[in-house]
C-alpha cells in the first residue's frame, strides 16, 4: 500500500499544492503500468494486456480531472519539468518510505502482486481472501484519504469564500479540458464548482479503489449501461488470480475470483532488462538511438500536456498522436537486444531529454572539430 | 534575400528519415497479389527493401548552430562573441515528428516533409519557431560520395521557408537573433543538404544521415523554394537512367551577389564530392570564382575556399568571396564562371553560369478531379528578373518513367487530362504564373489510384542544348547521353487522383468500396497495421470509428494526418468520412473511451 506523507492541507494555496503531488502521483504510475503492457505486445495475453490498458487510461483520465481541478482553483499544473517524472526503480512521488520501491519491468504476475497491487491497494481492502488489514497511521495517508482530505479542505474553503460572497472556482473556463473523443463526458467535465470538483475526485478515488463495500466501480461514476468494472486493485488481483472477479453469495465478502479464466502465458514476453536507462547503452548502438527517439516523444508528450492543461485544451489530440509515437518506439526497443546484458532486451526508459541533447562525447568532439576564423 | 543574405546562420547535425519502403515497388499496391514477404527486410521487389518497419518519421537530430553571418557581412563561430553558436536547430517539442513522404512509387525523386517545426534555441528554450513549408527535395546527386555507394553515397537539397513565426520574449543577448528578428520577422528561409544516409538496419545510424544547411531572412515577394540568383549546373553524363556529373565531378551550386557588403556568396553545399565514412570533402583541386568578361577571356574573383578541416559542417558548405567595387560591377554585368586552376597557374571553366535561368518554386503537386493548382515560375539573367519572358511547359512522358522504381509499367503520364495553356509570360518581377487543371484520368492503373505527370519547362527562345526526353515505340526510354547547361531534375511532378462516384461517396459499402483502400494501407505501412490498427479489419475500424475519423480528416500539413503517405484521393477520404460517420452512429461501442483505444491498440 502507497502512504501518502500526511501534509497539512489549509490554506487554497496548501490545496494546490496537494493537487500538483495528486498529478505527479497519477503520472507516475503509467510508465511501469504502459511498459508491462508494451511486453505483453503479440503474445497471446490480449486479455491481460486489455486489463492493464484499461487502467492506463483511467491513470489519465485522473491526471486529466487532476489538471481541471487545478486549474478550477486557479492554480498552474507543471508536467514540463524533469522532476516531474520519478526515477525508476524508485518510490512513487508524495509517498513516505513504505519500502515499495517501483521498477520499469516487463509484465510477471508476481509485479502484479508485488507491485502494481501494492500501489493501488485500498485502505481497507475487501477480504475477498483474507488480508492483512493497514490502518493509516496518524502521519501517513493512503490515496484515497488524501483525495478525501482535499474534497473535505475544498469544501470547507468554499463554504468560506461563498460567506464572503466569493468562491475559490476562480479559474479560466476555457482552460478546462474536455474532449469527448478521448474521454467520455460523463468521466471528464468542466470543473467549475464544489459540486463538479467532488464529482471528479469521487471518480478518481472510485476508480482507483472502490468503495470500502464495493470492489467494483460505482455505477454512478460510470452512468447507467456501462459494463462495470472492478477498481483498480482489484483488476491487477484478478491477472494475478487469473481469474474474473463476479459476485459470489457464498463467499463471505460476497465476491470471489471465480470469473471466467484469464490465461497467462508468460513464454513469449520479451526479456526485458529491468529499469533501462538511455545510459546503459554505448552510444553507438541501435539501443542507444531508439531509446533516445522513445525519450524524445515521452518528453514531447509531457511538453504537449502542460501545453494542453496551460490555456490550450484542444491540443490534447496532439499529446494523443504521441501517445501512439511512444508506443511504436517501446515496441522497437523490446525487439532490440540490450547491449552488455546477453539474453535480455532493450527497453523504454521515460527520461525527460531535450532534442539538442549531445551526449558528452559528441559535445567534445563538436567543439574540437570548430574551427574559429 | 533567401537564406544567402545576411543575417544568416549555418547548422550541421544529423536528420532521420525513417519512411516505410513496402511501398517503394508499385506492384506491391496490387492488394490481389500482395505477399507478407513484401513486409520483410531485403531488396528487390520480393521483399519490402530497406525499411518495412518505417514510422514515416523525418527528424532534425542534434543540429548545432555553427557559424552567424551579421547584417554587415562578418561572420563569427565564436560563442563568446554570439551565444546563439553552439546552440540548437530543433524539430517539435510538443508534438509528433515530421513525416518524410514518396509522391508515388512511379515518381520516388520528390519525397517530401511535412508537418516539421523549426526552433532555434536550447533545450526547451526557444528563441523563434515556426512551420517548415512542405517541400520535396531536389538535385539529388547519386554519386557525390567516391566511395560509399548506394544511398549511402548520394546527396540532395531541400529549401523552403518557415512561417507562422512565434518570437521568444525571451533575451537571447543574441546580436544575430535581434538582426534576425529586425530583417525578417515574418518567414525564414532554410535551405539544407543531406547526405550520408545511412541504410543498414542493423545498424545503430540506421535510418540517419547528415544535414548541413542554413536559415536567413526571406522576403515575402521572393520564391520560396529557390534562390533568385546565379546558378551553376554541372554538364552531366547519363549513366543507367540517373544524370551524374562524370566529367566534371562537380554538381549544382548557386549564388548571390550582396551589393551592400560587397561580397558575394556561394552556396557549395552540393557541389563538391566527399570520400570516405565521414563524409570528408574530397575535392583536392583549387577552384576559383571568375566573371567571364567576353569570348574566353575570364578575371578571376577569388578563390573557393572550402579545404580548412571541417569547413562542410561548419560554414555550412557556403563560401564568401569579398569583392572591390570594380569587381562588384563584373559580378553584376558578367557571365560568371567556377574555374579548375592548374598547376601553372591558369584557369580553366568547370561549370559555367547558367544564365538564363527559369524554375517552377513548388514543383509537386497532388491534384483531384476539378482542382486547379497554380505554378509560379520564375526567369532570371544573371540572377535579375526576366521582364516579359515566355516560358513553355509541356508534357514530358519519359521523366517519370526514369525516376520511380521498376519496368515503368503500370504506363505512367496518361491519358493527358491536364489542360494548361502553353506559356506564360513574366512579369515586371521575372514572376509567371501557370494555371494547370485536372480532370478524372479515370484509374489508367488499375491497382494504384490516379496517375503521375510530369511537365517541363523551358524559356521561349533560350533552348541551350537541343533537348529533348523521347520514348521509342513506348519502350525503351531513350535519354540524351549527355546534358550541358541542364538540370534534369527541374520538372514538375503532378499526381492526379481517380474520381469516386457521388452515390459511392455517399454511401459506401465496407467490402466493396472501404475495405480495398484500407486492405492496401495495411499492407504497404504495417507498422501501423500490426503496431496499432489493423484498418483492413471492419471491427477494427468500426470500435476505431470515432478516432479514425479524426485523423483522417486533419490536414496533410499535421504530423498526424492520416494516411502517413498522404496519397488518399478527395473522393475516397469523403468516402471514408461518411462510412465512419455510419459506424459511429451505428456502433454503440464507439461511445466508449476512444483514448482506451489508443492504449490498446489492435
Amino acid at each position: 500500500m502507497i502512504y501518502l506523507k500526511n501534509i497539512q492541507i489549509e490554506t487554497i494555496e496548501d490545496v494546490r499544492k496537494a493537487l500538483q503531488t495528486a498529478i505527479e502521483l497519477e503520472h507516475s504510475t503509467i510508465p511501469p503500468y504502459l511498459t508491462a503492457m508494451f511486453t505483453l505486445f503479440e503474445t497471446g495475453n490480449n486479455e491481460i494486456s486489455k486489463l492493464i490498458g484499461s487502467v492506463v487510461v483511467e491513470e489519465m483520465l485522473h491526471l486529466s480531472i487532476a489538471c481541471n481541478l487545478m486549474n478550477a482553483i486557479g492554480g498552474k499544473p507543471v508536467l514540463n519539468q524533469p522532476g516531474f517524472i520519478p526515477t525508476y526503480p524508485g518510490p512513487l512521488p508524495g509517498g513516505v518510505d513504505s519500502g515499495l520501491i517501483v521498477p520499469i519491468a516487463k509484465f510477471t504476475k508476481d509485479l502484479m502482486k508485488d507491485v502494481f497491487m501494492a500501489i493501488e491497494e485500498p485502505e481497507d481492502p475487501i477480504k475477498i481472501k483474507s488480508f492483512m488489514m493497514m490502518k493509516g497511521a496518524e502521519d501517513k495517508l493512503t490515496i484515497g484519504m488524501f483525495y478525501d482530505k482535499i474534497a473535505k479542505q475544498l469544501t470547507f474553503l468554499e463554504a468560506e469564500a461563498k460567506l464572503k460572497g466569493k468562491t475559490i472556482f476562480t479559474g479560466d473556463s476555457t482552460y478546462q479540458m474536455t474532449n469527448e473523443k478521448w474521454f467520455p463526458a460523463k468521466e471528464l467535465f468542466p470543473i467549475k464548482d464544489l459540486i463538479t470538483a467532488l464529482k471528479g475526485i469521487n471518480i478518481i478515488v472510485d476508480q482507483g479503489e472502490g468503495t470500502s463495500t464495493d470492489p467494483f466501480i460505482s455505477e454512478k461514476d460510470l452512468g447507467p449501461g456501462e459494463a462495470t468494472e472492478p477498481a483498480h486493485y482489484y483488476r491487477f488481483e484478478e491477472i494475478y488470480k487469473g481469474r474474473k472477479l463476479v459476485k459470489d453469495p457464498n463467499a463471505e465478502s460476497g465476491y470471489s475470483y471465480s470469473g471466467d479464466p484469464i490465461p497467462c502465458d508468460e513464454s513469449k514476453i520479451p526479456n526485458m532488462a529491468k529499469n533501462p536507462k538511455m545510459s546503459d547503452y554505448p552510444v553507438d548502438s541501435p539501443a542507444y538511438v531508439n531509446s533516445k527517439f522513445f525519450n524524445y516523444t515521452y518528453t514531447n508528450l509531457l511538453n504537449s500536456l502542460h501545453i494542453t492543461f496551460n490555456g490550450a485544451p484542444e491540443k490534447i489530440d496532439t499529446a494523443m498522436g504521441l501517445m501512439y509515437s511512444l508506443r511504436l518506439y517501446a515496441l522497437r526497443l523490446l525487439k532490440l537486444p540490450s547491449p552488455n546484458q546477453p539474453g535480455y532486451t532493450a527497453g523504454p526508459s521515460y527520461e525527460y531529454i531535450t532534442n539538442d541533447n549531445l551526449t558528452p562525447s559528441e559535445k567534445d568532439q563538436y567543439m574540437e572539430n570548430k574551427v574559429n576564423v | 534575400m533567401a537564406y544567402l543574405n545576411s543575417p544568416r546562420l549555418t547548422f550541421s547535425g544529423k536528420f532521420q528519415a525513417d519512411p516505410s519502403t513496402v511501398n517503394n515497388d508499385v506492384n506491391h499496391y496490387n492488394n490481389a497479389t500482395f505477399q507478407p514477404s513484401y513486409q520483410e527486410y531485403g531488396e528487390g521487389g520480393t521483399n519490402g527493401w530497406w525499411n518495412p518497419d518505417g514510422t514515416g518519421n523525418w527528424r532534425l537530430i542534434d543540429c548545432v548552430i555553427t557559424s552567424v553571418t551579421y547584417m554587415d557581412g562578418t561572420t563569427t563561430s565564436d560563442p563568446g562573441k554570439d551565444p546563439i553558436i553552439g546552440m540548437s536547430i530543433m524539430d517539435a517539442n510538443s508534438r509528433v515528428a515530421g513525416k518524410i513522404v514518396d509522391l508515388d512509387p512511379q515518381q520516388q525523386s520528390v519525397s517530401q516533409i511535412w508537418g516539421m517545426i523549426v526552433r532555434i534555441g536550447q533545450g526547451e528554450t526557444d528563441f523563434v519557431k515556426g512551420n517548415f513549408e512542405p517541400i520535396a527535395f531536389n538535385d539529388i546527386w547519386w554519386n557525390r560520395s567516391t566511395t560509399q555507394k548506394g544511398s549511402g553515397g548520394a546527396s540532395a537539397s531541400y529549401q523552403s521557408v518557415v512561417t507562422d513565426l512565434q518570437w521568444s520574449e525571451v533575451e537571447s543577448k543574441s546580436r544575430y537573433l535581434e538582426e534576425l528578428r529586425k530583417e525578417s520577422p515574418d518567414r525564414l528561409s532554410m535551405k539544407f543538404n543531406v547526405d550520408m544516409f545511412n541504410q543498414q538496419h542493423d545498424s545503430a545510424h540506421f535510418t540517419i544521415g547528415r544535414i548541413v544547411g542554413s536559415i536567413g531572412p526571406s522576403r515575402m515577394d521572393e520564391p520560396k523554394h529557390f534562390i533568385m540568383g546565379r546558378q551553376f549546373v554541372s554538364d552531366l553524363t547519363c549513366n543507367q537512367g540517373m544524370y551524374m556529373p562524370l566529367s566534371t565531378s562537380v554538381y549544382v551550386a548557386n549564388g548571390l551577389l550582396q551589393e551592400e557588403t560587397k561580397q558575394f556568396i556561394l552556396d557549395l553545399g552540393n557541389f563538391l564530392q566527399t570520400a570516405g565514412p565521414e563524409g570528408a570533402i574530397a575535392e583536392s583541386r583549387t577552384l576559383v570564382l571568375a566573371a567571364n568578361v567576353g569570348g574566353e577571356a575570364y578575371v578571376p574573383l577569388g578563390e573557393l575556399n572550402f579545404k580548412l578541416p571541417k569547413w562542410y559542417e561548419n560554414r555550412g558548405g557556403l563560401v564568401k568571396i569579398r569583392l572591390t567595387d570594380e569587381q562588384v560591377d563584373m559580378v553584376r554585368n558578367c557571365p560568371l564562371a567556377i574555374m579548375n586552376q592548374q598547376s601553372d597557374g591558369s584557369l580553366s571553366p568547370l561549370v559555367k553560369e547558367l544564365t538564363h535561368y527559369v524554375r517552377a518554386d513548388q514543383f509537386v503537386f497532388r491534384m483531384n478531379s476539378g482542382e486547379e493548382s497554380n505554378i509560379d515560375f520564375y526567369a532570371t539573367y544573371l540572377g535579375k528578373p526576366m521582364v516579359n519572358q515566355a516560358i513553355v511547359c509541356q508534357f514530358q512522358d519519359s521523366l517519370i518513367n526514369i525516376m520511380g522504381q521498376g519496368d515503368g509499367t503500370p504506363a505512367t503520364s496518361t491519358p493527358n487530362i491536364l489542360a494548361f495553356e502553353p506559356g506564360v509570360v513574366t512579369d515586371t518581377n521575372g514572376k509567371a504564373t501557370l494555371t494547370v487543371k485536372a480532370s478524372n484520368p479515370q484509374n489508367p492503373r488499375g491497382f494504384i489510384d490516379g496517375q503521375v505527370y510530369a511537365l517541363w519547362y523551358y524559356l521561349e527562345g533560350y533552348p541551350t542544348v537541343d533537348f529533348t526526353f523521347t520514348i521509342k515505340d513506348g519502350n525503351p526510354v531513350v535519354l540524351p547521353a549527355a546534358l550541358s547547361g541542364i538540370d534534369p531534375t527541374n520538372f514538375i511532378s503532378i499526381l492526379v487522383f481517380d474520381s469516386v462516384k457521388p452515390e459511392v461517396i455517399a454511401k459506401p459499402d465496407w467490402d466493396k468500396d472501404v475495405q480495398p483502400v484500407m486492405q492496401q494501407y495495411a499492407n504497404l505501412y504495417p507498422l501501423m497495421s500490426k503496431g496499432i490498427f489493423n484498418l483492413a479489419n471492419r471491427e477494427v475500424v468500426d470500435n476505431n470509428a470515432k478516432l479514425l475519423r479524426f485523423v483522417f480528416d486533419l490536414p496533410r500539413e499535421d504530423p498526424n494526418h492520416m494516411p502517413v503517405t498522404r496519397d488518399l484521393s478527395r473522393d475516397k477520404k469523403q468516402m471514408i468520412l461518411n462510412y465512419l460517420d455510419r459506424a459511429i452512429k451505428e456502433n454503440a461501442l464507439a461511445d466508449l473511451s476512444t483514448a482506451e483505444r489508443i492504449i490498446q491498440s489492435t
